[in-house]
């Protein structure tokens, strides 16, 4: 068993199951200290049992989980004290104000100076002045901000986050996220799940994409990206040019081309910049380039070319 | 020392800390409602009925001869306490099971002994403050009416502490074997429904005679034998059993009786508290 | 409604169909006993025992049916199981087992048979005895008489009672004669009176005769220490009598104290009984009470009431219970009112003379044996002028008596509304807890 003592974060073949059901299959990820950590996977994936595993409430059916080092059993205490949790259902006392929940949660974490830092984080999420006010008549968003502001209250060394950003408008996404890139810079470590791709791909530094229980991929956002099997080139020409669809279809490749008016979409095979060959190809047809950009496959894109593959191949052999 | 030992010797003060924290903020949650005073009030009044009664009688009849008038009223005030904290006692922990926060304080320091513990202590708490309150009720009742001043009054509050522990200690098991709010409800009164029911039918049993001569073989004998030693093994059980021997004790003056039934309340409370970090710890945070 | 049957948990509806079970059961159980009163009671032949105990004060007679298994006797002090054969029958007036003498009355001769952890440790032969006491001073005439010496006594007081009776009809007899002399002398005297002089001697009474006694009996002798042994009958040809196999519980009493019966002037014919040395005696203020002493003794109440009755089925085990018994005690009561010095609380005969008039009312007064009859009851009188009195009795060497203390107290009826008043404080005191949270938190606003 390789521990790497930089890593807060190791699985070593963590696995889950449900009666015959394998929920989580020999999943095994690292994570780093100070880096941000997307985890994604369709609904069903297993993200939330690992979570779960992770955090010492499941007990895996095998394998095991290091935090700093160390298994949960071993010093749950302190262990504890060093990891700060939202998931996805998050639970509230509605007969507590936002600030006695908060004060509570610092005394049972032992955070340092929690008045002050809770200030602080009411402050940037936007809550300070409903400080006074029961949790029952806040919104889903409001709830969920506060859940935030509880797990980074005591300055935990490891976030573990599970839709973090969800129920928030776009200006509470936006808090979350400059928070979240504040934390990081301060050196924590963020283990990140959610649906919202976009903002992984913002935030994350590596992200492991996990289907039917298993880990499919894990790696940084750029290498993801090249895992498309797709590239794509957007073209605008000084004037439409008829036919020139027809001929970029020719080259061996192109895979589709959008025309409309005088902009070109042109999605080739990925792997190589095309861009030189295209722009050889419009230029022999006699039109003339004003703008021409290589677009790169969003996470999403990626995303779903990897699950759907995935699932695919399962289905596939379901069928066998 | 060993590995273990280093880590439970970690383990207790980190559990003792944290079970404090649940507990000052579920002591101030309860003091903070409305509830205990309106039960301190009802039983209070309910009190004061059972003593007007008392002192009814003297001037219907121009005596009274008794050895604490103050003890059916205190009797009252500390079964209505203790029933309002079982179910208190039940409610919390189911609903924190119910609605989710279990799961979320077990992902800070805290662990199920330090939960239960945290709960039972609050309780507990609760019912000193009460308890407080009953003796101003019962040393104003006492100024006032001129009752004779017994120190047996404020032994009867103090001894009732561990008799209410072990009623609480109950109900914090039953709300979690339950599991949801409503079942462990269901399952509170039921059970204090059997224990009642198995009381009153063994006196009612054993004050039954038969109208045919019975051998020592007769099924019906049988069966009375068997409710009346369940009852008997009920009393060692059940904590308002528990209650009534204790206030025997203190008007006897047994000092030795009094100090047998605290400690069968401590051992009751003990094992429903175990049962209930076990039950805890199988169940999960749901 | 099937969809709301079917979400509810497993657990819950199993709970509730046990709980619905053993209610079934435990009703159906209890409602096997129970009869109506239109059917027969039959006779059966059955073995008893006659049970002559010996309850503190008196011998008592009671009956140990075949139901029964356990008999109760007091140790240290001779009591008799007579063992009989009869007719028992059930007599749901009273839930008991009675015994039909007159129809069949047998003795069982035989050896009783006292064994413990199945060895016997004696064997007891039946013996005469009869008992016998004073009713001038029963507890301390008190006699079982067994032997020959039981036989001889009966035969005197026999004599004297058969001496007693012809002693009676001749006083009767000289009476009637004294007072045809007294009418014939009346009728003579010019005034209708006789003359003293003349007055012949009026016949003397016979003195009473104030011993009773019971006919001679047989039975076995019990006088054991306290324990648990098996007791049974067998017979004189040497087999075991059937239904004779009973446990026999010897106890003794828990403790000895004073009991005292207080009578309130105002309700003299309804007394309270202080059985406990930590009893307080309330009353109201400026009345007046008289004490009664008396010797009382501490019993578990199962032992004592199934002693009393084997039958009795409410008699408790967790239980005990005072038995007063008549001899007042050879002591002086004090009382001590306050700070103020002791004093000693004489007992006197007192005498309830009705008020004349149509009203209802009584006065209770000192007696005067030259004036009134026969007094109406005796007692240490005290009167409630304070809020508190303590009382206690001393004996001969100055000692205070063991569980004579007293304490009674002048209860304040006027404040019995202030238990209420501080009743509703909590309540209130909710109230403003409730509004002071309201006026600490604070509503969220529309922005949100």
């Amino acid at each position: 068993m390789n521990q790497t003592h930089s890593a807060v974060l190791q699985t070593f073949g963590l696995t889950r199951r449900f009666g015959t059901f394998t929920a989580v299959d020999h999943v095994n990820i690292e994570i780093r200290r100070g880096e941000m950590y997307g985890f994604l996977g369709p609904n069903g994936a297993g993200k939330t049992t690992m979570m779960m595993m992770i955090l010492g409430v499941l007990r895996p059916t095998s394998g095991e989980v290091r935090l700093f080092g160390k298994q949960m059993s071993e010093d749950p205490f302190e262990i504890k004290r060093r990891i700060g949790v939202v998931v996805e259902a998050q639970s509230y006392y509605d007969e507590m104000t936002a600030w006695e929940y908060l004060l509570f949660f610092g005394k049972l974490y032992a955070a340092k100076d929690a008045t002050t830092r809770g200030q602080l984080l009411l402050e940037r999420l936007g809550l300070w002045q409903w400080r006074d006010a029961l949790i029952g008549e806040y919104s889903t968003g409001m709830q969920r901000k506060l859940a935030i502001a509880r797990a980074l209250l005591h300055s935990p060394e490891l976030l573990i986050l599970d839709e973090p950003v969800a129920s928030l408008d776009p200006f509470g996404v936006k808090q979350v996220r400059e928070l979240l890139l504040d934390e990081r810079a301060a050196g924590r470590t963020l283990l990140i799940s959610s649906h919202i791709l976009s903002e992984i791909e913002r935030t994350a530094d590596r992200v492991g994409i996990i289907s039917h229980g298993k880990l499919l991929f894990e790696d940084t956002v750029a290498n993801l990206r090249l895992r498309s099997d797709e590239g794509c080139i957007e073209i605008e020409l000084i004037e439409s040019a008829d036919g020139l669809d027809r001929a970029l279809l020719a080259l061996p490749f192109v895979l589709k081309v959008e025309a409309k008016e005088r902009r070109l979409t042109v999605v080739t095979q990925a792997g190589h910049d095309h861009r030189a060959d295209v722009a050889r190809a419009i230029a022999a047809h006699g039109a003339l380039v004003t703008d021409m950009r290589a677009v790169h496959p969003s996470l999403e894109d990626v995303f779903v070319t990897i699950t759907e593959a995935e699932v695919k191949d399962w289905s596939g052999s379901r069928s066998d | 020392m060993t590995r273990t030992s280093r880590l439970i010797s970690r383990l207790w003060p980190e559990r003792l800390r944290a079970a404090s924290v649940i507990e000052g903020r579920n002591r101030t949650s309860q003091l903070a409602s409305i509830g205990i005073y309106v039960i301190m009030s009802m039983s209070f009044i309910a009190a004061s009925v059972a003593l007007s009664n008392t002192v009814r009688f003297v001037e219907r009849n121009a005596v009274l001869s008794s050895r604490q008038p103050l003890f059916l009223p205190i009797s009252l005030i500390v079964v209505v306490f203790s029933f309002m904290l079982t179910l208190a006692a039940a409610l919390t922990v189911a609903r924190e099971r119910d609605r989710g926060t279990f799961r979320v304080l077990m992902f800070a320091p805290v662990d199920e002994v330090a939960f239960v513990l945290g709960n039972f202590a609050a309780q507990i708490r609760t019912y000193v403050v009460m308890a407080l309150f009953g003796l101003v009720w019962a040393s104003l009742a006492t100024y006032f009416l001129n009752l004779a001043f017994s120190t047996q009054v404020l032994l009867a509050f103090a001894a009732s502490v561990p008799t209410v522990a072990a009623v609480v200690a109950f109900g914090l098991l039953i709300g979690i074997w339950g599991g949801k709010t409503r079942t462990a409800i269901a399952y509170l009164v039921l059970i204090a429904l059997a224990f009642i029911g198995l009381q009153i039918g063994g006196d009612v049993v054993a004050n039954t005679t038969f109208s045919q001569s019975p051998t020592q073989n007769d099924p019906i004998v049988v069966v009375r034998n068997v409710i009346i030693a369940a009852n008997s093994a009920i009393q060692w059980v059940s904590p308002y059993a528990q209650m009534s021997q204790g206030l025997d004790a203190i008007l006897d003056g047994n000092l030795g009786k009094l100090a047998l039934h605290i400690a069968v309340t401590v051992a009751q409370s003990t094992v429903f508290l175990l049962a209930a970090v076990l039950v805890l710890k199988r169940k999960g945070s749901g | 409604m099937q969809q709301r049957l079917a979400h509810r948990p497993a657990g819950l509806i199993r709970a509730i169909k046990a709980a619905g079970s053993i209610f079934v059961v435990f009703f159906a159980v209890l409602g096997m006993p129970i009869r109506s009163g239109a059917q027969a009671f039959p006779r059966e032949r059955a073995f008893v025992y006659g049970v002559t105990n010996y309850d503190g004060r008196l011998y008592e007679s009671t009956l140990a049916p075949p139901s029964v298994d356990t008999v109760y006797l007091l140790a240290d002090r001779t009591n008799v199981l007579s063992p009989r054969n009869t007719l028992a029958y059930f007599w749901p007036i009273t839930n008991r087992y009675q015994a039909d003498w007159e129809l069949m009355n047998e003795l069982v001769t035989g050896t009783l048979q006292v064994s413990v952890g199945g060895r016997v440790e004696r064997s007891i032969e039946l013996s005469e005895y009869v008992v016998q006491y004073d009713i001038a001073s029963p507890q301390d005439s008190l006699a079982l008489l067994f032997g020959s010496e039981a036989r001889a006594k009966f035969t005197e007081w026999d004599k004297a009672q058969s001496e007693y009776r012809t002693a009676l009809e001749a006083y009767y007899a000289a009476q009637l004669r004294w007072n045809d002399q007294v009418n014939i002398l009346r009728q003579k005297s010019a005034s209708g009176i006789v003359p003293p002089n003349l007055m012949p001697p009026e016949p003397l009474e016979p003195v009473r005769q104030t011993v009773l006694s019971s006919t001679p009996a047989q039975g076995f002798l019990i006088a054991l220490p306290v324990g648990t042994y098996d007791i049974s009958v067998i017979r004189a040809d040497g087999t075991l009598q059937p239904d004779s196999k009973k446990t026999l519980v010897m106890f003794e009493k828990q403790r000895d104290g004073i009991s005292y019966n207080v009578v309130p002037q105002t309700r003299w014919i309804a007394a309270e009984s202080s059985e406990n040395d930590g009893d307080v005696v309330y009353a109201l203020r400026g009345s007046t009470l008289y004490l009664q002493p008396h010797l009382s003794g501490r019993y578990n109440d199962l032992q004592y009431g199934r002693m009393l009755d084997p039958q009795d089925p409410a008699a408790r085990p967790d239980r005990s219970r005072w038995v007063a018994f008549d001899a007042a005690p050879s002591s002086k009561m004090i009382v001590t009112r306050g700070a103020g010095p002791a004093s000693e609380l004489p007992s006197q005969f007192y005498y309830v003379r009705q008020l004349p008039g149509t009203g209802l009312g009584y006065e209770v007064v000192a007696f005067d044996p030259g004036v009134m009859e026969q007094p109406s009851f005796s007692g240490h009188a005290i009167q409630l002028n304070e809020p508190e009195i303590d009382i206690y009795m001393i004996s001969d060497t100055g000692a205070i008596v063991a569980g004579s203390r007293r304490r009674i107290v002048a209860l304040n009826t006027d404040m019995v509304w202030m238990p209420y008043a501080f009743g509703i404080v909590p309540a209130a005191m909710g109230v403003i807890v409730l509004l002071a949270r309201r006026r600490a938190t604070r509503r969220v606003g529309p922005e949100n």
